[in-house]
């Protein structure tokens, strides 16, 4: 990490030279009234933060904000385009693929369609905030969302600011994906405690064309690779036909609204984790009954469960891209569940006290 | 048991049979039944037949399928009715295109949990049609957003069995519901950005006097 301190100042003479040229050559993505308050805001943010920080020198502070921009040049794209695309998700010895139509309807609505082309059949439909899933061994459901829960992880549809408390983005020069001249932009963890992504972005539209999660060392946890793309006019005659498909009934949150049973504390969270979603409910297949806390960073998402039940009384492991780390106490257990390597899991879990 | 008849089970279990022969002697050889048995264990775990809200038994349903299929149905005293025979003796039942590996196994297959809040007196808001609609919904594995559980069935230790099983089992419940919360959460999300939405269009309307510099000028 100390490297990359260097590296980033040694990028921002680069970077100023080759982001301003290439801005210019992507104009109509970066409509101006919409970027110019962005990058005012993102420097007001920028400047009061307490820690170290603050001082950035001004080729690292520019080279973040041409991350920035990027990572919402590609959000618009991954929003606003009408797109065919198919793409490969690779996470561990499974190889996955998948087609993906995005277009809007006459409405301005977002239609978006992911289907899965090996193993078992799976569609997921999107027509606006009513995203369903079809699963050819279970029974459809529909949630209302205004993003599909997929490869892509949902932070990547929504604007930078959401993940800029505990994310940098970075640009780091360039690579050919697809044929395309790409920008790679990094997205490194302001603290060390969890996963960073690379993402390579096409030069021209901005758009997604490779992914990979990285791990603290370095290492892909997944990739996803798009193997195909077009962007066009006018969305995908495919995807009219959502419309007239009968969606299957929305998913009702019974656990919402049903407060948790004490009043737990957390002492430890990572930087940037806030409590999202709180209630008590049972788990499904083992009938556990739990106080549950979700936290988010606005990228990565841990479930946190308390429960006093004797069955969940098993100080558990389990290490991959989601980890999971429980912890017993003398009538209580805690178990955190995410994309967090086991230490922050572990800390996070041992922090809890009744 | 030889690498080939482990593949064979596989593909028995994934619904890919070779021939008759081959289900013949795999039902035949004892240490295959034990694995065979083991292989269903790990089925009816996954599947969570414990606390099932609403009835998930596939039995009949892949039975129907079974007999549908020309290839069995061509052949009534094949040595695939011998293994269903010898399967409806257990107290498991067999599933339905569980794609089990021999050595690594794709856990994420849960059958429809129709799970409650605690009853603790808490009134769960209904959404005003009187019936408390209680819709279970399954996470399916999907760009690795569920994680794969691997296990590895070729270490014999018995004794441990339970025990792991018992593990295997926790474990899915907690990735499971975190998909669930994962999924139910992007739903709040989305009411609260609808909220916010309204209450800005609002605003906007409020300061509509005010003149207008951003893209929608035209009114």
């Amino acid at each position: 990490m100390q490297g990359y301190r260097y590296l980033l100042a040694a990028l921002g003479l680069a970077s100023s030279l080759i982001c301003s040229t290439v801005f210019a050559a992507a104009p109509q993505l970066a409509a101006p009234q919409q970027t110019m308050p962005q990058e005012a805001v993102a420097q007001q943010t920028v400047a009061p933060e307490d820690d170290v920080e603050t001082q950035l020198p001004a080729g690292e502070q520019r080279a973040l904000l041409e991350g920035e921009r990027w990572f919402n040049l590609m959000q618009k794209a991954l929003t606003e385009f009408n797109f065919n695309a198919s793409l490969v998700h690779v996470q561990d010895q499974r190889i996955e693929m998948f087609r993906w139509l995005h277009g809007h309807n006459s409405e301005n609505e977002e239609l978006e369609l992911l289907h899965s082309l090996n193993g078992p059949e799976i569609h997921i439909i999107r027509r606006g905030q009513t995203v369903s899933y079809f699963h050819s061994m279970s029974s459809p459901f529909s949630v209302r969302a205004n993003n599909m829960f997929g490869p892509i992880p949902t932070a990547f549809f929504r604007e930078f600011e959401n993940i800029s408390k505990a994310y940098d983005a970075v640009p780091m020069g360039g690579a050919r994906i697809m044929d395309r001249t790409t920008v790679h932009v990094r997205l490194l963890p302001k603290d060390q405690d969890r996963y960073g992504y690379s993402l390579w972005l096409d030069r021209e539209t901005g758009m997604l064309l490779r992914m990979l999660t990285l791990s603290q060392e370095g290492e892909p946890l997944e990739q996803v690779q798009l193997t195909a793309l077009e962007i066009t006019n006018e969305p995908n005659p495919e995807l009219a036909q959502i419309l007239d498909l009968n969606l299957p009934p929305v998913v009702e949150d019974i656990h919402r609204g049903v407060s948790v049973q004490h009043e737990w504390q957390t002492n430890y969270l990572p930087r940037g984790f806030t409590l999202v979603r709180g209630n008590h409910h049972r788990l499904p297949i083992t009938g556990i009954a739990a106080d549950y806390f979700l936290y988010s960073d606005g990228l990565t998402r841990i479930s946190l469960y308390v429960s006093e039940d004797p069955e969940a009384a098993v100080n558990l492991r389990h290490s991959g891209l989601e980890s999971l780390y429980s912890h017993s106490y003398a009538d209580y257990s805690v178990t955190v569940v995410g994309r967090l390597p086991m230490a922050t899991l572990q800390r996070i879990a041992t922090s809890v006290r009744r | 048991m030889t690498e080939h008849q482990k593949e064979q089970l596989s593909a028995l279990l994934d619904g890919h049979f070779d021939g008759d022969e081959a289900v013949h002697e795999l039902v035949e050889n004892a240490s295959q039944r034990e694995r065979w048995f083991r292989y269903q264990l790990t089925g009816a775990v996954i599947r969570g037949e414990a606390i099932s809200g609403q009835p998930f038994d596939i039995s009949a349903s892949v039975a129907a399928q079974i007999a549908a299929e020309p290839k069995h149905a061509a052949a009534p005293k094949s040595a695939w009715q011998n293994v269903q025979q010898w399967l409806q003796r257990g107290w498991f039942r067999p599933a339905a295109n569980v794609a089990v590996a021999a050595g690594v196994a794709i856990v994420t297959v849960v059958g429809i949990q129709n799970y409650q809040p605690v009853a603790d007196g808490v009134a769960i808001p209904d959404a005003g049609t009187g019936a408390a609609v209680n819709q279970g919904f399954e996470t399916r594995p999907l760009g690795g957003v569920i994680n794969p559980v691997s296990f590895n069935m070729t270490n014999t230790a018995v004794v441990d069995q339970q025990e792991a099983d018992n593990e295997r089992r926790l474990l899915q419940s907690f990735f499971f519901d975190h998909q669930q919360q994962l999924q139910l959460n992007e739903q709040e999300l989305s009411e609260e950005r609808i909220g916010e939405q309204a209450s800005s269009e609002q605003e906007q309307r409020n300061n509509s006097t005010q003149p207008d510099t951003q893209e929608q000028g035209i009114d």
